[in-house]
């Protein structure tokens, strides 16, 4: 067996979230000391591909934040 | 509980032992992948955060010091203001369904709590007004806390088809 029909082997077994925690040492690996987030994907490319609309600013928000929130100490 | 018995504040190394630790799945995938990065690599990741990701994990504690929920976040930098990314939060296995008085008498959940506390940084610090996470679109649970927070626009993710982001608006100057 070669080493990519074993690599397909493997793959084939994961279940998903072996694959998820296997796709983030990949991309760890391949970033270097760019670290990665839980899904896998390198800090800096989460929003590669973004449509631009997600970051219109639309002027009315859909968030507020209540009396009560504590400061971070 | 009252809002003020929530302590939140920084990671730190001294939080490491307790979150090798840390609980928070009840065994569905998505809650044992996100415990096992936080019990793993997560904190590390961010304590080590290179300074142009400005990673930011966050703990919340009991007065006694048990840790009740956790939250990560850290910038996309490629764009001006920076936008914030609300990486993971999770709510510690024995606090679950535990609520927060407000004031006025409003509750919210911990991780509800921890959210809010997130973007309340977020406005300090000056993020650009879009912000968003990424959620597995089985995760029926989170979705209606995005709901509740007011992370109510969905859009698909570039990088996977099973994860969704979610994107909400910041309020100006808090």
């Amino acid at each position: 067996m070669t080493v990519k029909e074993r690599l397909q082997q493997v793959v084939s077994e994961m279940s998903e979230e072996e694959a998820v925690d296997a796709l983030a040492l990949v991309a760890g690996a391949r970033a270097g000391a760019t670290p990665s987030d839980i899904y896998g994907t390198a800090w800096g490319k989460v929003l590669a591909d973004l449509d631009p609309q997600a970051l219109s600013v639309t002027g009315t928000p859909t968030i507020s934040i209540p009396d009560g929130i504590p400061d971070v100490q | 509980m009252k809002s003020d018995e929530v302590l939140i504040r920084a990671l730190t190394a001294d939080d490491l032992p307790s979150l090798d630790a840390f609980r928070c799945s009840a065994g569905l995938p998505w809650e044992d992948a996100a415990e096992a990065q936080i019990r793993g690599p997560l904190p590390r990741r961010y304590l080590a955060s290179p300074p142009h990701f400005d990673g930011r994990m966050l703990i919340g504690t009991s007065r006694g010091g048990d840790i009740l929920v956790i939250g990560a976040h850290h910038i996309e930098p490629t764009f001006e203001p920076d936008v914030g990314y609300t990486e993971v939060v999770a709510v510690s296995l024995p606090a679950r369904g535990q609520l927060v008085e407000l004031a006025k008498g409003r509750e919210v959940s911990l991780g509800e709590l921890m959210l809010l506390a997130i973007f309340k940084q977020m406005l300090a610090l000056g993020r650009h007004p879009r912000t968003f996470v990424r959620v597995d679109r089985r995760n029926h649970r989170s979705l209606a806390l995005c709901d509740r927070v007011g992370l109510t626009e969905e859009r698909s993710d570039p990088h996977t088809d099973f994860l969704v982001q979610r994107w909400g608006e910041l309020p100006e100057g808090g």
